[in-house]
């Protein structure tokens, strides 16, 4: 998956999981999604299955830590370095 | 000096070098953990609290916070921890609530806590000016009733509860624990739960009660599953005691087996047996054991998870046996005790029960069963079987648990109402998967007309509420349907929407 594909899905599905609690939010590739707290960690449950059916690759357990989500361009660095 | 058992036992341990309070920051030794205790009660002390003054925690969880709440603890003063993630609104309705003395806070928080409150603040990283005192003085008196900690909880008409546990309360619970348990001071305890659940009481309480050590994970920390399970491994933990909400996180996807887990305890949520065979395998030297009551009785019955529960798939674990601490009845409306095998509403008398809600005595007293000061309705549904093991059911009234905060749905439905376009507003709870729960609002606006501002309504919720009761759907009508009295036809307005229904709690 090309990196700023990946990018863009990623903005989108935050920006509409976060559309319920926070309105329309800005969201960028340096959004700290943590520091905000954008997501609470059942969405970041749900992100994590996003990312496995769009990328057609599993996570690894290990790398589902704080710092790989702080930012989109974290979590795209996540699917995209992987292949 | 008069002492509860509580303090008498806090204070017992000899000060060594041996780790009390951890986290990924900060190490308290035994010995630290004395002296940091000291050097708060005695600022406290010159600031001239009296016993029974409230001091709230505006503070996340960290060893220093665990030493400022066990220094209150152990010189009568009562703790209001607070959760520092909640809107602005609803933590100056809860300090109204429970008008503490003092409000505790880290210098970081300082600006932002006074931008919401002009409570006397209490710095908790500011140098002192004076030299620690040593040995820890205990400067007033303390019985079993005298109040020890207020939890915050929801209430349906929009002013939250305190629900105030006394040190006595508290020993009851730590006491019937260690002894169930067969847990020592060589346990390791993790503490997930922020100290604004009463599942806290467990972890950083009766850990200290041991002289046992406790590793705190930050809020944030607890989002990953990668990082829980990490401290686990690494710490080498034998204790935990969590929402099972938070074990399904663990359990999601293939991970470490975790040999050195001797307890997986489970509260505040409805455990499908799928999930504790999931922690078995997980945890295979672990006793799993499920443990209920509301916040106002902390545990009054806990299952231990057999065999025989693992080899039936399906469906949820009981709530087994009442704790020898307290009775457990199933009561009609009139609190008049049922016959086994009926339904009916889960009432406890014992000395976990609650002192009572802080500042609201009707409302303590309507929550009583006639006559019993340490009585509680939970509120809660349930029936005993054959052999007196207890099985959940639900609530029949407005109030659920969503990832363990208890939400009050009439009270998400007041503050929708407040909407300018919105007449009336139904709240329901929606699930899907197994451990997915939100809000769905139906808000009725009358025909032909369109919600003028969309994101208003979760707007206020937000301001007003916990983040879990915003709606992540919203439903709008022109006019609810109503039944032949006139009243509204709630089953209607929720079974119009409902498409696949797995769970209902």
């Amino acid at each position: 998956m090309k990196r700023q594909d990946a990018l863009n899905s990623i903005v989108d599905w935050i920006k509409a999981q976060s559309k319920p609690k926070f309105g329309d939010v800005e969201v960028s590739p340096e959004t700290r999604l943590l520091e905000l707290q954008l997501l609470d960690s059942l969405q970041i449950m749900d992100l994590v299955f996003f990312l496995e059916e769009t990328s057609g690759q599993k996570i690894a357990l290990e790398k589902l830590i704080g710092e790989n989500f702080e930012t989109p361009n974290a979590i795209a660095a996540l699917i995209c370095r992987a292949d | 000096m008069m002492r509860s058992k509580l303090v008498t036992s806090l204070l017992a341990g000899p000060p060594d070098e041996k780790a009390a309070l951890c986290s990924d920051t900060e190490t308290l030794s035994r010995k630290a953990l004395l002296e940091k205790m000291a050097l708060f009660a005695s600022r406290m002390q010159r600031l001239g609290l009296k016993k029974g003054d409230r001091v709230a925690l505006y503070l996340s969880k960290t060893p220093t916070t665990v030493a400022l709440q066990l220094a209150c603890l152990v010189n009568g003063l009562v703790v209001v921890p607070l959760d520092i993630r909640l809107p602005a609104l609803r933590i100056q309705a809860q300090l109204r609530q429970c008008s503490p003395a003092l409000v505790a806070v880290a210098s970081e928080q300082l600006e932002a806590l006074s931008a919401i409150s002009d409570l006397p603040k209490f710095v908790v990283d500011t140098t002192p000016e004076t030299p620690k005192p040593m040995p820890l003085a205990v400067y007033h008196s303390i019985q079993e009733n005298d109040p020890a900690v207020i939890l915050m909880s929801s209430g349906s008409s929009g002013r939250p509860k305190a629900i105030t546990l006394s040190h006595g309360n508290i020993f009851a619970f730590v006491d019937w624990a260690i002894r169930f348990f067969g847990l020592s001071a060589d346990d390791r305890f993790l503490s997930i739960a922020p100290l604004h659940f009463d599942l806290s009481l467990f972890d950083v309480i009766l850990s200290q009660v041991l002289g046992a050590s406790v590793y705190l994970l930050r809020e944030q920390q607890t989002l990953f599953p990668a990082e829980i399970l990490k401290c686990l491994q690494q710490e080498q933990i034998t204790a935990v005691y969590a929402v099972p909400t938070q074990y399904q996180m663990l359990t999601a996807r293939p991970g470490p087996v975790l040999p050195a887990l001797r307890h997986a305890l489970f509260a505040g949520e409805v455990l499908p047996r799928s999930l504790a065979q999931l922690v078995g395998r997980m945890a295979p030297n672990a006793m799993l054991a499920n443990l209920y009551g509301p916040t106002e009785t902390n545990v009054v019955s806990c299952h231990r998870i057999s065999a025989a529960d693992l080899d039936e798939p399906n469906g949820d674990v009981p709530i087994g046996r009442p704790c020898d601490h307290s009775a457990v009845y199933i009561c009609d409306s009139a609190g008049e005790p049922l016959a086994p095998e009926v339904e009916g509403e889960i009432c406890v008398v014992g000395p976990t029960v609650m002192q009572g809600y802080h500042a609201a005595p009707e409302m303590t007293e309507r929550a009583r069963l006639p006559g019993a000061a340490d009585s509680y309705r939970t509120g809660d549904f349930g029936w005993f079987d054959k052999d007196g093991v207890l099985h959940f059911i639900g609530r029949r009234d407005q109030r659920v648990k969503l990832r363990g905060v208890l939400v009050d749905l009439g009270e998400v439905e007041m503050v929708a109402s407040q909407h300018p376009d919105v007449s009336q507003a139904v709240a329901e709870v929606q699930f899907s998967g197994t451990f997915r729960a939100t809000i769905k609002l139906h808000l009725q606006i009358g025909p032909d007309r369109q919600l003028s501002d969309p994101t208003l309504v979760p707007h206020m919720i937000r301001q007003q509420l916990p983040a879990v009761a915003v709606p992540s759907e919203i439903e709008t009508w022109d006019f609810f349907p109503t039944m032949s009295n006139g009243k509204l036809d709630r089953q209607h307005i929720l079974a119009s929407s409902r498409k696949t229904r797995e769970t209902g709690e």
